[in-house]
């Protein structure tokens, strides 16, 4: 009996202690205060119109703190496309967008991505046609199932129903005299292996594909990985998949599945 | 091929009804045409088979690939047996240099070998390697003439600038009394230092031609045409290519091997002195320069609005570097907006023994932004031209147009105009890292999965041990024995250190009898140490084990109650008898006694 209450305390103070872990990992991590000020003089040089000393400022402290802010990403997306740089400013709004952020901020990147398409397409003359521009089928039937909901949300269900499941389980061993609790565990399992299989599925397929901004303007997608290989020219801002590559030669998909190569510099995955 | 060769072969049935002539005995015996031999020669094997046999098998070949066989068969029946008389001819190539084995050839007679021929080893070398000569001299073609076959790398200079494109073309040459039924090529050249494409596919039908040489005609076909081009200055090989070409006819073939000249090609560095301001490394070749301006009717535009796209179509025609030409730079200056557009799809590139010709079209879009008479831009295009030596550079005018409306802004400001521009950036803001789970491949996730699988399997591993353990007492308490008996030594060793004899004896003592209960369920604590004996032999305990038991079941009981005599040199030596009997008990699997 004292053992079973020892045990119990244990599991217990395991379980708050991951909990907290949880927790810290989910709390925002401060980013050094060089860092907070390189961003307000990047702000102010963008206002002083110097769309690209304000652009590597922006790209500067994304590479020295590896940050993942979807507001960096908004400002770097908009002093690119002050530059004239629009594949890029198209490229960072998608990642900004990706960090899935809140409302306003949301809006801006979405709307700013929205202008940055037009002006793309009324460059390369596609009307309201955007379709260009965008990878329309993003992997099948597979990867739309596992991007129904945020990775954040998978992981919480899966990991919720996971701990219920099992701890309903142990429960039944630990208090017999409860009935039901075996019976109660078995469609909450279904559902954690649901949730982890969809889990499973978006790591697999955030993997495996990759979609890519055409970041250069004047960029030919090539039969082969040389510059003397047969091709045709693709727009700056085009969305596409990146299949295969090193550090010289990128291999991409296009949206109609037209396969070619390009120069890695000139593709930028997002 | 095979049945041909064998609808060919002579079948001979001779049938002797009478005589008492024995039936021969069998024999085999191989014979080949040479002993030493290069990858490009051919080799002639004869395997003659003979006497009474019913199969055989044919010899292992290891290296060789068998180019073309033969057979020729009799057979005899004397008195019944059959005889047989068999030449098998074969032609080999070798595949790899060294030593090379063509096995043994053995007959049998109902499953039985009767016959059994010695192998044969063939040297395998490389053919002679030829030194590189100068172009100009492998490109005369008199210097083979009177040869009735050769193989003749051709192309159309002897020397080429990097990144021009020229053909490379090998061409089999013969005498038209040759016929010529095949032609494979066993070894393409490597071309070190170029960049190669072959143009011939498989499926390329071969067109025989005539070309006077020294005075003879020769038919020639072309076996491989390349088209290079030259990656960097300096000297580049063009090494032999090889081919097996088949000739004869169907009743009388052979095979020979031909190999072109190698030689070597001056690849020469574009010039950096001279060069244009509109060149751009890359543009070789003899090319010439059009162009259009079209509005969105297709008409040559006069007068147009600001704002309204034009068309400027640039053509560059001609034969060289084609695919690694530059769109030329059109600056718009501040009156028009300049944008190139993708592949328009009216390039046209052809590849060829001539190279590589044709044209390629850039599109630009121009989209005036001031009002007035205004030039379009002039088109400049500059390129190197390898047969002439010499930088050369065309321009196509702009028109003169007339644009009207009101000045307007550049493309990004165009779309603010148009009432879209992009959302002021964000101030304020305080940098954060990524406020999402970042669990994803993190050992944090894999602990939060493995975690609770762990508590449930410890829970169920522990239940199922507590219910098994109920159901048989006895044999948990069986199992605790050895523990339990562990733990009273221990108390026994305290008491040795306390200087407790007493003590110390009598935790010896039962640490022994205890055993006995705990693990056989014999009684021991109420038994004498004679019906110990006896309960524990039952249970299966070795008799000279029990009396080493029973005899420190005595020292125990005389040292507990004459304890002045007892030192601690003597408990410590009791105490490691009785761990040492412990551990011959445990040894034991004993029966429990009801």
């Amino acid at each position: 009996m004292r053992v079973g209450r020892i045990g119990r305390g244990a599991c217990g103070l395991v379980l708050a202690v991951t909990l907290a872990g949880l927790a810290a990992s989910a709390e925002a991590q401060p980013v050094s205060a060089d860092a907070q000020k390189a961003f307000e003089d990047a702000n102010a040089h963008y206002y002083k119109g110097e769309y690209e000393l304000a652009a590597r400022t922006y790209a500067q402290i994304l590479s020295d703190e590896k940050l993942e802010d979807p507001v960096l990403y908004n400002n770097l997306g908009d002093a690119s496309f002050r530059a004239g740089a629009y594949g890029s400013a198209i490229l960072y709004y998608r990642r900004g967008l990706q960090l899935e952020p809140d409302g306003p901020v949301a809006q801006s990147l979405q709307n700013n991505l929205e202008v940055a398409r037009r002006v793309l397409q009324d460059r390369y003359r596609s009307g309201a046609d955007k379709s260009q521009f965008i990878y329309a089928e993003p992997g099948g039937l597979l990867y739309q199932l596992t991007h129904l909901v945020s990775v954040t949300t998978l992981i919480v269900l899966f990991l919720s129903t996971w701990w219920l499941a099992l701890g309903l389980a142990a429960l039944r061993r630990w208090r017999p005299g409860l009935r039901g609790l075996g019976a109660a565990a078995i469609p909450v399992l279904v559902l954690a292996v649901l949730f982890g299989s969809v889990l499973g599925g978006r790591v697999y397929t955030d993997n495996t594909f990759r979609l890519g901004v055409v970041v250069e303007d004047r960029v030919t997608l090539r039969e082969g990985p040389n510059v003397d290989a047969q091709g045709v020219d693709v727009p700056e801002g085009m969305e596409v998949r990146i299949v295969d590559g090193d550090a010289a030669w990128t291999k991409v998909e296009l949206s109609n599945g037209r396969r070619g190569w390009v120069e890695t510099s000139e593709v930028k995955q997002i | 091929m095979r049945r041909a060769l064998q609808a060919a072969t002579a079948l001979v049935v001779l049938l002797v009804l009478a005589g008492p002539a024995l039936a021969e005995a069998a024999g085999v015996q191989v014979e080949v045409d040479r002993r030493s031999m290069t990858t490009d020669d051919d080799l002639n094997v004869e395997i003659r088979l003979s006497g009474d046999f019913d199969d055989y098998a044919e010899p292992t070949m290891e290296g060789f690939e068998v180019a073309a066989r033969s057979q020729q068969q009799s057979i005899q029946i004397v008195n019944g047996r059959m005889s047989r008389q068999q030449v098998l001819s074969l032609r080999l190539v070798a595949r790899r240099t060294g030593t090379l084995t063509i096995g043994s050839v053995v007959l049998s007679r109902g499953g039985r070998p009767v016959a059994r021929s010695e192998p044969v080893q063939v040297q395998v070398r490389e053919p002679a390697t030829q030194p590189p000569v100068s172009a100009d001299r492998a490109q005369d073609l008199a210097r083979n003439a009177g040869l009735p076959l050769f193989l003749q790398a051709e192309t159309p200079r002897t020397h080429y600038y990097v990144g021009e494109p020229f053909s490379l073309a090998w061409n089999l040459y013969f005498q038209p009394q040759v016929q010529v039924t095949g032609a494979e090529i066993v070894n393409k050249p490597a071309l070190q230092g170029l960049l190669a494409e072959e143009l011939m596919g498989p499926d390329d039908q071969l067109r025989v031609r005539e070309k006077v040489i020294g005075g003879r005609t020769y038919r020639y076909v072309m076996r491989s045409l390349q088209l290079a081009t030259g990656l960097e200055a300096g000297t580049a090989t063009i090494d032999p290519m090889a081919l097996r070409v088949a000739v004869g006819d169907v009743f009388r073939r052979g095979a020979q091997t031909v190999r072109s000249t190698p030689f070597n090609l001056e690849i020469r560095p574009v010039p950096t002195e001279g060069r244009p301001k509109w060149f751009q490394e890359g543009n070789v070749g003899r090319f010439g320069l059009s162009g259009s301006l079209l509005d969105a009717a297709g008409t040559e535009p006069k007068t147009v609005q600001t704002g309204e796209r034009l068309i400027l179509d640039v053509t560059i025609s001609g034969s060289g570097a084609l695919l690694s030409v530059k769109a030329p730079e059109v600056d718009g200056g501040d009156a028009f907006d300049v944008q190139p557009l993708p592949a328009s799809g009216e390039d046209d590139i052809q590849k060829d023994v001539s190279g590589m010709h044709g044209k390629r079209v850039f599109q630009f879009i121009l989209v005036p932004r001031k009002p007035g008479k205004q030039k379009t831009p002039t088109v400049h295009f500059a390129w190197f031209d390898p047969t002439a030596e010499q930088f050369k550079e065309l321009a196509w005018e702009g028109r003169e147009i007339e644009v009207t409306g009101r000045a307007m802004a550049s493309e990004s400001q165009t779309a603010a105009l148009a009432g879209e521009d992009i959302e002021p950036i964000i101030e304020g803001h305080t940098l954060r890292r990524d406020e999402r789970l970042q669990l994803l491949g993190t050992p944090l996730l894999w602990a939060l999965i493995l975690l609770p699988l762990a508590g449930w399997l410890g829970t169920e591993i522990t239940w199922r041990l507590r219910a098994r353990a109920a159901k048989d007492p006895a044999k948990r308490r069986s199992r605790g024995a050895h523990k339990n008996a562990r733990m009273r030594l221990g108390l026994a060793r305290e008491a040795m250190k306390a200087g407790l004899v007493k003590d110390f004896y009598g935790h010896l003592s039962r640490t022994l009898t205890s055993y006995f209960e705990e693990r056989a369920n014999v009684p021991a604590m109420g038994l004498t140490h004679d019906e110990l004996r006896e309960a524990a032999g039952r249970a299966g305990y070795p008799a000279d084990l029990l009396e080493a038991v029973i005899v420190e079941l005595e020292n125990c009981d005389f040292a507990r109650f004459a304890p002045a005599g007892s030192a601690d040199a003597q408990m410590r030596e009791a105490a490691a008898r009785a761990q040492e009997l412990l551990g011959r008990l445990d040894r034991v699997e004993p029966r429990r006694l009801p």
